[in-house]
């Protein structure tokens, strides 16, 4: 994706757009970029404990806003992997202490003074002020969806609203993907989702226990563990790089059939 | 076998979706929908009072575009001519999606 400032979204409350936005941020680091992870959820600030950071902040965007503190000093460096910073987000003020101008302006002093190769804006969910101004800046997208009706519906209308912010490079990440049900027919394939909403695909995450084991603990499995998931968000991170990743198989190891494969040693 | 016939829900999901998804594209409800129908049956039955109960109307979407259809048969013509009646809703960009598909 040329987009440097990327707003991760949904419509939709729970479906992973914090998640996302650690593993999808980390990913990026990890191969080399200098990524920074910004929280708009104001009020709702989350991002800093599910990256396990929560001990660390000191100021957030709101003290930078007002000018209680200097840019540099509100961002937190992630001392796992190079080149990783979070912006929190306040947790004791609410969504109207933030604005459009103000999120563009420290989106491009990220960019264009500290050097940043990448700006992951997490967005509250809904499609009011808290979204339209991590929108504000962002060149690019990446909406979350769960194959389910609430939040394909959500994503629909969420695309829509990118759109109306002339927000063009948006990419579609079909996450708590659930294999032995569409198999069986009884959850939505990734063709199904994509036939519906008509736009591009950067990821398919399978639903992994590991994602919550990681998170429990603090952290990142993009990061530190060797899941299916884990390996999707880094393929993501890559594929935003511009690699071509094929798409991981989604074939279940868990059923019936597969465990007869496994005692009789078929491939 | 009874799971060879069993209609797949993912599939019955989708359908719902499209449906649900037309309608929030065109920022129409299925409510305002029925009164549409229903404020065109009267009318239509005015010239048509065979026909009134016969319209159909629905929302047809492609790439570029998004109408509003209503199709009235007229009998009083031999053959079955439609008269075709379309009003085009204001769309945007965002039919535009299908187009940029990979």
């Amino acid at each position: 994706m040329k987009a440097k400032a990327i707003v991760i979204t949904s419509g939709k409350g729970g479906v992973g757009k914090t998640t996302t936005t650690a593993n999808v941020g980390a990913a990026l680091a990890k191969h080399g970029e200098k990524v920074v992870v910004i929280d708009t959820d104001v009020g709702l600030r989350n991002l800093d404990v599910v990256m396990g950071l929560e001990g660390r902040v000191v100021f957030d965007i709101i003290d930078v806003f007002e000018g209680r503190c200097k840019l540099t000093q509100a961002l937190i460096r992630d001392k796992r992997v190079d080149n990783l910073f979070l912006l929190a987000a306040s947790q004791v003020r609410d969504k109207n202490s933030l604005d459009e101008e103000k999120m563009e302006t420290i989106v491009k002093r990220l960019i264009e003074e500290e050097g940043f190769d990448r700006v992951i804006i997490d967005s509250p969910a809904g499609i009011e002020t808290g979204f339209q101004t991590a929108a504000c800046a962002a060149e690019g997208g990446l909406v979350v969806v769960n194959p389910e009706v609430a939040s394909v519906r959500d994503a629909d209308r969420i695309i829509g609203l990118l759109e109306a912010r002339e927000i063009y490079e948006v990419r579609l990440i079909i996450n708590r993907i659930r294999p032995a049900m569409v198999k069986r027919g009884d959850m939505l394939e990734v063709n199904d989702v994509l036939e519906i909403l008509g736009i591009q695909l950067i990821g398919i995450v399978p639903e992994d226990e590991a994602i919550l084991v990681s998170t429990n603990v603090g952290n990142i499995a993009s990061l530190s563990s060797n899941s299916k998931a884990s390996e999707a968000f880094n393929n993501i991170a890559k594929r935003i790089q511009g690699e071509e990743i094929p798409y991981q198989s989604l074939d279940s190891d868990t059923g019936f059939l597969a465990g007869l494969r496994r005692i009789f040693g078929g491939s | 076998m009874w799971f060879l016939n069993r209609k797949k829900t993912k599939d019955v999901l989708k359908e719902r979706l499209k449906v649900v998804i037309t309608y929030d594209r065109a920022k129409m409800s299925p409510g305002d929908m029925e009164e549409l129908k229903a404020e065109l049956h009267k009318v239509v039955a005015r010239f048509f009072p065979d026909e009134g109960q016969k319209i159909n109307v629905e929302i047809e979407q492609s790439d570029n575009s998004m109408r509003v259809v209503a199709n009235v048969p007229n009998s009083r013509v031999q053959q079955n001519v439609g008269v075709n009646q379309s009003a085009k809703t204001s769309t945007g960009k965002r039919s535009s999606r299908k187009s940029r598909k990979k």
